[in-house]
């Protein structure tokens, strides 16, 4: 993918990392865009898309404690990178760009045709 | 549980592994990490089925590529179809560019793959008898090992009470039942319906116990499985024979048979059996009810005349049943056995399982021939051999012209093939290969298997209607191709495709060391076939010309007799008349297989002891036998109607006289048992005078020794000898036939000849015989199928050679030479190899004939020279052609 620019999933799984801060690991991802977005969303999807995140540079990672509860195994949590936050930043800076240009009779629906 | 301490629930650990074979290392430990978290909290939710459940597809989902890593799946599941038929493409326009080396190949691996198939259907046969009954695992036969003085062997011929006894006395025995196949009207017999004259021959008689068909279950068409031998004088018809006798709208229960004409003895039919099936021990058309059977209600323990069967407890330990067995038998029979034993003489009696009858019984002496699980082994090992030698052609041609294909493996190489992948398109070239040969392999088989049968006495089919069998062939087909393939996949998938596209490799040459240890195994195993078959024919034919101690030629034997009644001494007489006749004899005792035989125990001194007395074959024959038979006395006389004493005289072989240690036999004393007392049921005995000795003859098969044997005069009419004068033998044979039908109006003729018959006491060595020449045939066919290719492309590569040689004026016979030299070489060793591998075989074969050929050094020689010859025509071809070519033909180019 070139430059910043990132997709639709992508930019909301940025967006859940940064609100999650030190909790932002695989599943506790999946929960929170669960309760957001209101859609099911596959844990196997969300992994992908970390990692991708991950060697793209979106997403810096580092392992937790290993616990009982996970069988023993590390939890991989997530922070958002500085390129992270500035592609966010960008993308929202796009949307808001958008926005403006969008003359005030723009929602009104026109049933002429 | 302490509080504050949950238990965490293990998720499935089978999934798990799946998921670490398929997933990244990289991945593992988040994934795996939330994956058991988020388990632990569906189990709590949804319970441990559903979660197990849950677990399971969440995981799977983890298979895609992304998550795969640098594996690289994408080779198995995606390219893998379109890869297979790439390869099948290329092998088939390679297989049709090399038309000649694939058909060599193809017949070479169909008659390989033919003669296996055939083999493994004969082996299928063979070990199919007597498993389809239902009862069958519980089911077993008494036999017994015995040893008495110097005597020993084998039988399951056991005396009257045994099966009541064993009913009676062994814990573990639910029912027993006896047979008898050849007392009083048992065996063979003239067969008529009560409303009709016309006689029929028939054979299979046996007499039955009640519960010998229920034990059996045999499947009934009419009447009563449990009742149906109830009464005395009933008869149960197998469905064939009904058929024959019954026209389709009659109804054949309650219709009376006669036997022999016996009007005293009328048998009613009670029940309609079907057909016993071809995989079975018991051999029978006709069963009749032994409630009938006088002898069969006295218990005497000396009148060994009954097979008899038990049906055991389904929990019953077979050794400790067999122990008990022995004990309560030898009880009865050997009371003395403790001190017998001490003496060497031991009756051992055990219980043989049904499914073993048919093939570990070659060593019991009884009633019915068996199969032999040696010569089951025996073929299966010529099978293997020769589809190894099929095998072995391929794999020589590919490697040999893996030059042609050199060229392409780099070519390969160069554009990324991996090494598997080549590996695999030679595989599928070989697989494709074997599946063609299987088709024609089946063809072949399709035309073979009528003589087959012919020549093995068997009606074997193809199973097409078992899916089951057909489709573990055509497995078994695409593992011999990948068998086949095996080696020269991977040589060739092996080259470096930067020398390979140099010109560097030497051609086809470095594997000729294996290969030439190839061709030299191929021909160990042929030639030790050719001279085993060599040696096979030279015994068998030993055994037809032997001098048996009488003569067997122009001696006609007409059966039935007893059945003329009181005009039998007319009928002699007549066909003494005859001008054609030489001499005649009526007696059932014939010294060749298939005729009566009686074993009395005979003694020298007043009583019989222990110690003086010995088992001697007794048979009853009239004056005139010695003479019609051609035997020879040697010393005293023979029997004569001019002396009246002789109805009290006996004669003796040779080893009679040895095994009753006298020193001047004639005129001694011997007694020995005649015949038993119904009503008291004892055993009544008679002495006779020794009026000559008569030189030992042949009268069982040369498997075994001759044994002592002594003649009496008596009664015993079932077949007449009759002597023809040399002259035209269809003419006598009329004549006497019309003699026959003078006396006989009703019957039909019956007749052998004693030639005839003796053959056919080898008929399983007859048969296996020519087996296994045709085996030895098509396998040195095959082998040198391979040889003739190889040489055929030795000769092709070496045209340059040969041709700048010739130009330098090399002479056509030294191009011979140097052609087919190396491949001599490798014959020679062959035979060298094989002589002490055959030499080993066929001993142990040999060992089994009472009467052998010694291995000569001719047998080997001869193979050796019919081996070498074979060879050098095949080789010879190619290389008179090349030695002939033009050499500027070749050289044009240059």
């Amino acid at each position: 993918m070139k430059g910043t620019y990132l997709g639709e999933f992508e930019e909301i799984i940025l967006l859940a990392v940064a609100a999650l801060q030190e909790n932002a690991y695989g599943l506790a991802i999946k929960k929170e865009l669960e309760e957001q977005t209101g859609r099911s969303i596959s844990l196997s999807a969300v992994h992908a898309a970390c990692n991708r995140l991950e060697t793209k540079g979106f997403l810096g990672a580092y392992f937790g404690e290993k616990s009982q509860r996970r069988g023993g195994k590390r939890k991989k949590i997530y922070r958002l990178s500085l390129k992270g936050q500035q592609a966010l930043q960008a993308a929202h800076e796009l949307r808001q760009r958008l926005w403006a240009r969008i003359p005030p009779s723009g929602f009104q629906l026109d049933w002429s045709w | 549980m302490v509080k504050g301490e949950p238990t965490y629930h293990d998720p499935p650990e089978r999934i798990l592994r799946l998921l670490r074979w398929f997933c990244a290392d990289d991945f593992l430990e988040e994934i795996e990490g939330d994956l058991y978290e988020l388990y632990q909290e569906e189990v709590a939710e949804y319970g441990l089925p559903r979660a197990r459940r849950r677990f399971f597809f969440l995981s799977m989902r983890y298979i895609r590529p992304y998550f795969f890593g640098k594996k690289d799946f994408s080779f198995h599941f995606i390219h893998r179809i379109d890869m297979i038929r790439h390869y099948l493409k290329v092998s088939f326009r390679h297989l049709l560019r090399q038309k000649f080396f694939s058909f060599i190949n193809i017949l070479g691996l169909a008659t390989g793959l033919a003669c296996c198939l055939l083999i493994a259907l004969f082996i299928q046969h063979e070990i199919s008898y007597d498993r389809h009954y239902e009862k069958g695992e519980q089911l077993y036969r008494v036999a017994y090992d015995y040893s008495m003085r110097g005597n020993a062997g084998s039988g399951a011929v056991v005396p009257t009470p045994v099966a009541s006894t064993l009913l009676e006395e062994v814990p573990g025995v639910r029912m027993t039942a006896r047979i008898a196949p050849s007392m009083s009207d048992a065996g063979n017999n003239q067969f008529r319906r009560a409303d009709q004259e016309q006689n029929t021959y028939e054979e299979g008689f046996v007499y039955a116990d009640t519960a010998f068909m229920e034990m059996f279950d045999f499947p009934m068409i009419q009447g009563d499985v449990k009742t149906a031998l109830d009464e005395p004088n009933t008869i149960v018809l197998t469905e064939r024979k009904a058929r024959q006798y019954f026209s389709p709208g009659e109804n054949p229960i309650g219709q009376i048979f006669f036997l022999n004409n016996n009007k005293d003895n009328p048998y009613k039919v009670s029940g309609v059996m079907k057909d016993l099936p071809d995989n079975t021990h018991l051999r029978f058309d006709f069963l009749l009810s032994m409630q009938g059977l006088e002898e069969s209600k006295i218990p005497n323990w000396n009148f060994y005349n009954f097979v008899s069967y038990a049906l055991l407890e389904g929990q019953a330990e077979l050794t400790t049943v067999n122990a008990t067995l022995n004990k309560v038998l030898n009880a009865y029979v050997n009371p003395e056995s403790e001190k017998q034993a001490a003496l060497g003489n031991y009756m051992r009696f055990y219980f043989q399982p049904l499914a073993d009858i048919h093939l570990h019984s070659a060593h019991i002496r009884e009633y019915w021939s068996h199969g032999d699980v040696r010569y089951v082994w025996f073929f299966g090992l010529i099978a293997a051999f020769i589809l190894l030698i099929a095998c072995i052609n391929f794999m020589n041609l590919s490697t040999a012209r893996s030059a042609n294909r050199a060229k392409e493996v780099g070519l390969r190489k160069v554009f990324g093939s991996m090494r598997q992948q080549l590996a695999g398109r030679f595989l599928t070239e070989s697989v494709l290969l074997s599946v063609l040969a299987f088709m024609l392999s089946i063809f072949m088989v399709r035309l073979a298997l009528p003589y087959f049968n012919l020549l093995s006495g068997k009606s074997l089919q193809l199973p097409w209607q078992e899916p089951l069998i057909i489709g573990a062939a055509f497995l078994g087909v695409i593992g011999v191709g990948l068998l086949a393939g095996a080696y020269p996949s991977t040589f060739l998938s092996a080259f470096k495709p930067i020398q390979v596209l140099k010109g560097k490799l030497r051609i086809g040459s470095r594997s000729g060391r294996l290969r030439s240890s190839l061709v030299v195994f191929q021909f160990t195993l042929s030639i030790a076939l050719i001279i085993s078959s060599l040696v096979v024919y030279q015994q068998l034919n030993y055994i037809q010309n032997k001098k048996l101690g009488f003569d067997k030629e122009q001696l006609l034997i007409v059966e039935d007799s007893h059945t003329l009644g009181a005009s039998m001494a007319s009928f002699k007489e007549t066909l003494k008349q005859l001008p054609e006749v030489e001499q005649v004899s009526v007696s059932s005792y014939l010294p060749v297989g298939g005729y009566m035989r009686n074993n009395s125990s005979a003694w020298t001194g007043a009583v019989e002891t222990k110690e003086n007395s010995v088992g001697l074959a007794k048979w009853y024959v009239d004056f005139d036998y010695l003479e019609t038979l051609g035997m020879e006395i040697i010393e005293g006389r023979g029997f004569s109607s001019e002396f009246p004493t002789d109805s009290q005289a006996i004669v003796l072989n040779e080893q009679a006289v040895k095994m009753l240690k006298l020193e001047d036999p004639i005129g001694k004393k011997v007694s020995s048992y005649t015949y038993l007392d119904a009503k008291t049921g004892k055993v009544l005995y008679d002495t006779y005078t020794v009026i000559g000795v008569v030189r030992d003859f042949h009268y069982e098969s040369m498997k075994v020794n001759i044994e002592g044997l002594s003649l009496v005069i008596g009664n015993s009419m079932v077949s007449t000898a009759v002597r023809l004068r040399p002259g035209a033998l269809a003419a006598s044979v009329e004549k006497v036939k019309s003699v026959w039908e003078q006396f006989a109006p009703n019957q039909s003729f019956r007749y052998h000849f004693m030639d005839e018959q003796y053959t056919a006491m080898y008929e399983q060595e007859e048969w296996i015989g020519s087996i296994f020449a045709i085996f030895t045939g098509l396998a040195i066919f095959i082998a040198c199928l391979g040889l003739f290719a190889l040489a055929a492309f030795m000769a092709e590569q070496r045209q340059k050679e040969i041709s700048i040689r010739k130009v330098l004026g090399a002479s056509t016979s030294s191009i011979l030479i140097l052609l087919t030299k190396n491949f001599l070489l490798l014959v020679v060793l062959a035979i060298f190899l094989a002589v002490p591998l055959a030499w080993y075989f066929m001993s142990a074969w040999l060992a089994d004939f009472a009467y052998q050929i010694e291995l000569s050094w001719l047998i080997f020689v001869l193979s050796g020279l019919l081996a070498l010859v074979i060879s050098v025509l095949t080789i010879s071809y190619q290389a008179f052609k090349v030695a002939f070519t033009d050499p500027a033909e070749k050289l044009r180019t240059e």
